[in-house]
């Protein structure tokens, strides 16, 4: 196996023209997405690191791909400046261009949208050994097709992201959870409808399965007792507000994974409330650790490495291995392929990738719109 | 192209005569969308009323290679939707049907021909409603947002289309329908349906959408101050920004914008402003208070010379209808106008309006902006009469210095109306080669003929429908 770690991006270019196989990663953090290609040429991010261009002022930065995570919210919290989608894994070493490759999003999510709605800018090397970039520096932007939007989830399979630009929030300067005790998952699901359409402004709705949610508010510290205390008592159900470290500590405890056993794989499954009761019925008797995310459009399964992974398809999921042990070239997808979307994935994949110097996508695009058609 | 003839017959076999436009008099109506400088007649409109029929069409096209464009209320600015010579015209108004609309998962279901504002409008009683506002938003569709990721005044806070559309299906140029996304907000997938937005119809047309909702906010602000100069107005939005507040929007009117809006729905402006700027916030009522505060120091300090803050809704829209009426108002000053779209970094405002003003004194043609400063969204509008010799060659020379200026502050041709046919000579100039045919290879894997409203985006002779296709075209100036 060759691995070559460039630290410029001419390099970059240079490597995936010099190899017909080409795997990129960066820091390995959800090692299940590096694809196990025997016999192709590694791209290793991690040297590929710096800020481009950061003006505070302006509420954008430009930086590497293989620049972490950690260094870019150290930066940007200096100038009381965040993320919003509360990316996870920072402290495993995760890195920008991996985040947007596997399209990881934070509980914190809910607000204001996920990486792709916030990554306005990208340069990648496409299959045909080109550098390519797409969208631009400013926050609004319309000029071509949106490719920052289009490398969001592509995870590797469609280029190698070399440096992304984001637009960035103000960080709110308080931070409150409302932990609120349902009867049960029926229950709990009902006050995630409710609560979903009130005007609160929550950063998170998450559900500890279960009945337990956990909301999060932000907002100016002289008010925001008062805030969730009202947000609080408008479930009817009984509620405690937590504050300071413990509060902090929470949600970082969310993005390490902290809550996953050891020796597990860990799953996002993409959902809706509408699904999520089934799902939870079935994983309750399969004795499943999970939760459940932003208002129930996620779940994280931790699956023990050692319990057959058929029986995750036999539970009609779909999903993702993001993390966890590298697999054996089986793919990180749990369930059937998308079918509907095969034939656009396929005219995608031949337009950027054409000699398929990239490992396939979606598990095989080519397989499944030949079994479509 | 294939004859005629055998195109209408095609077309016969899918709508009834009644919904089949052929006489000029039928089409004139089509010749143009809301960029009136061009006027192209097509061979054919097709008035569509089901996903099917538009299916059916594109297919027969593919089949024949007959280009199409897609319609809706026909209000792009950046000529989106103009016809093609020889092609068809697939109007989508009649597909205007809201397919589903679910409050626990706060979605909307619609067809492409919806209007934009009647989605928020049946999402209100559940207290919910549909955040991207383009100023046309009471006459233009959902299918056309789609197309060329429209934006609004809310963009600040809440982004563009593409951030509020979870998946669509679509029928792509080659006849094939493809569904993209779906209704969660997460996805294992890479970001098809982002891709599809904003690719201003030419993979293909979008039939069913589903987008996100948002509740109402519970409580709004809305300031409009008076400043001496529109750079003062600038640096008061340089100013909110930097101090870590998010308004969903702040919006400027420059000297002639105010003039026209006051005219045209007799909105107050402080007497004797050069500019005016809007900032709303919008919190729950618990939180406002300090937001409100901290607006009203910032504001102060700015040099504002009159401040008017709404107390109630009435005052709070009548602010709205005077910047949201602002482009047709300027229509009563000129009998022409362009109106551009461009994109600087925040900080860059300031300059870029001296820039406009001075550009505006040596081309000779009135400039008016309005625009959505908090996303350095310029709007200027160059004034102009079509019926003086050579006025449109200046003030289009005019549009391309600001267009040039944009650029070269590191900025984008455009924020929210699209490259369209208008802007299609600077796609070249904002992207390199490679970035161009990147896009370029993506048009053609979707749409081998490029027969989806060609002559959009692309400034290539072979867009223009010249010559055979497949190999990749030159990039040539645009005609």
């Amino acid at each position: 196996m060759t691995t070559i770690s460039p630290d410029r991006i001419e390099d970059v270019v240079a490597a995936v023209r010099e190899h017909t196989r080409v795997v990129a990663h960066g820091a390995r953090s959800k090692a299940p997405l590096v694809a196990e290609e025997p016999g192709a040429a590694y791209i290793d991010t991690t040297r590929l690191t710096g800020v481009v261009e950061y003006d505070p002022g302006e509420f954008t930065f430009t930086a590497l791909a293989g620049t972490p995570l950690s260094e870019i919210q150290a930066l940007l919290a200096e100038n009381g400046q965040h993320l919003p989608f509360d990316p996870p894994l920072a402290r495993a070493g995760a890195t920008l261009g991996g985040t947007v490759a596997a399209a990881m999003n934070g509980s914190g999510r809910l607000r204001f949208g996920g990486v792709r709605d916030f990554v306005i800018g990208v340069r990648f090397v496409d299959g045909t050994g080109k550098l390519v970039r797409g969208g631009g520096k400013v926050v609004k932007n319309a000029a071509g097709f949106d490719l920052p939007k289009l490398m969001v989830g592509s995870l590797g399979r469609l280029g190698v992201l070399v440096e992304l630009s984001f637009k960035v929030f103000p960080a709110p300067p308080a931070w409150r959870t409302i932990r609120v005790k349902c009867a049960g998952v029926e229950d709990a699901v009902t006050v995630m409808a409710e609560l979903g359409r009130r005007p609160f402004d929550l950063e998170a709705l998450d559900l500890e399965p279960p009945g337990t949610l956990v909301l999060r508010v932000s907002g100016d510290e002289a008010m925001l007792d008062i805030h969730a205390a009202r947000v609080g008592a408008a479930t009817g159900r009984p509620f405690e507000v937590v504050a300071g470290a413990e509060e902090e500590g929470y949600w970082q405890g969310l993005r390490d994974f902290a809550w996953v056993p050891p020796d597990c794989w860990i799953v996002k499954v993409p959902l809706t409330l509408r699904r999520l009761p089934e799902l939870e019925r079935v994983l309750a008797a399969g004795d499943v650790a999970r939760r459940y995310a932003v208002a129930g459009n996620v779940a994280w399964l931790a699956w023990p490495v050692d319990r057959p992974r058929t029986e995750l398809d036999l539970a009609g999921l779909n999903g993702l291995i993001v993390r966890g042990p590298a697999l054996d070239g089986s793919g990180p997808w749990i369930g059937p392929a998308n079918i509907g979307a095969a034939v656009f994935a396929r005219r995608v994949k031949d337009a950027l990738d054409p000699d398929g110097r990239f490992p396939p996508l979606v598990p095989d695009v080519r397989a499944v719109s030949a079994a479509a058609s | 192209m294939a004859p005629i003839n055998e195109l209408v017959r095609g077309l016969r076999a899918i709508v009834p005569e009644r919904r089949l436009l052929l006489g000029r008099a039928q089409l004139a109506a089509y010749e143009s969308d809301a960029l009136t400088a061009f006027a192209v007649s097509p061979t054919a409109v097709v008035l569509a009323e089901s996903a099917d029929e538009v299916i059916r069409t594109v297919r027969l096209c593919h089949d024949l290679g007959v280009p199409f464009v897609p319609r809706g209320s026909g209000t792009s600015l950046s000529g989106g939707s103009l016809p093609i010579e020889g092609g068809v015209i697939i109007a989508l108004n009649r597909l205007n049907r809201i397919l589903e609309l679910d409050p626990d998962r706060r979605i909307a279901v619609v067809e492409p021909g919806v209007i934009n504002l009647h989605v928020s409008r049946a999402a209100a009683p559940y207290g919910l409603h549909y955040a991207p506002d383009p100023s046309s938003q009471q006459v233009c569709t959902i299918g056309g947002n789609i197309g060329f990721n429209s934006g609004g005044a809310h963009c600040l806070k809440y982004g563009m289309t593409a951030n509020h559309v979870l998946g669509l299906k679509a029928v792509l140029a080659t006849g094939e329908v493809v569904e993209l996304g779906g209704d969660s907000l997460e996805a294992i997938e890479p970001d098809w349906t982002g891709l599809f937005i904003g690719s201003e119809g030419l993979f293909g047309i979008a039939l069913e959408i589903t987008l996100r909702l948002l509740p109402i906010a519970e409580s709004s602000y809305t300031i409009l101050a008076g400043y001496d100069t529109v750079e003062a107005a600038g640096e008061a939005v340089a100013r909110i920004v930097a101090a870590g507040l998010l308004p969903a929007a702040m919006e400027i009117m420059d000297a002639i914008a105010i003039e026209a809006a006051t005219a045209a729905v007799h909105a107050e402006y402080p007497p004797g402003a050069e500019a005016v700027l809007i900032v709303e916030l919008e919190a729950p009522r618990d939180l406002l208070e300090a937001e409100r505060r901290r607006l009203g120091d910032l504001i102060r300090e700015s040099g504002a010379i009159g401040v008017h803050t709404a107390t109630s809704p009435e005052e709070r829209a009548a602010i709205w209808r005077g910047r949201k009426s602002a482009f047709s108002a300027v229509g009563r000053l000129s009998p022409d106008y362009l109106v551009q779209d461009g994109v600087v970094p925040r900080s860059r405002l300031g300059y870029a309006l001296r820039c406009i003003v001075e550009l505006s004194r040596e081309y000779g043609l009135r400039v008016a902006n309005v625009f959505h400063a908090g996303d350095g969204n310029l709007h200027p509008l160059i004034l102009y009469d079509g019926q003086r010799e050579g006025e449109f060659e200046r003030a289009e020379a005019l549009a391309g210095r600001i267009l040039e200026l944009c650029i070269e502050l590191g900025g984008s041709i455009t924020g929210e109306h699209g490259v369209g046919v208008e802007k299609r000579a600077f796609l070249p100039r904002m992207f390199a080669p490679d970035d161009v045919d990147a896009f370029h290879r993506i048009r053609l894997a979707m749409d081998p003929k490029q027969i989806a409203n060609r002559g959009k985006m692309f400034p290539s002779l072979r867009e223009l429908g010249a010559g055979s296709v497949g190999e990749h075209p030159q990039m040539v100036e645009a005609l």
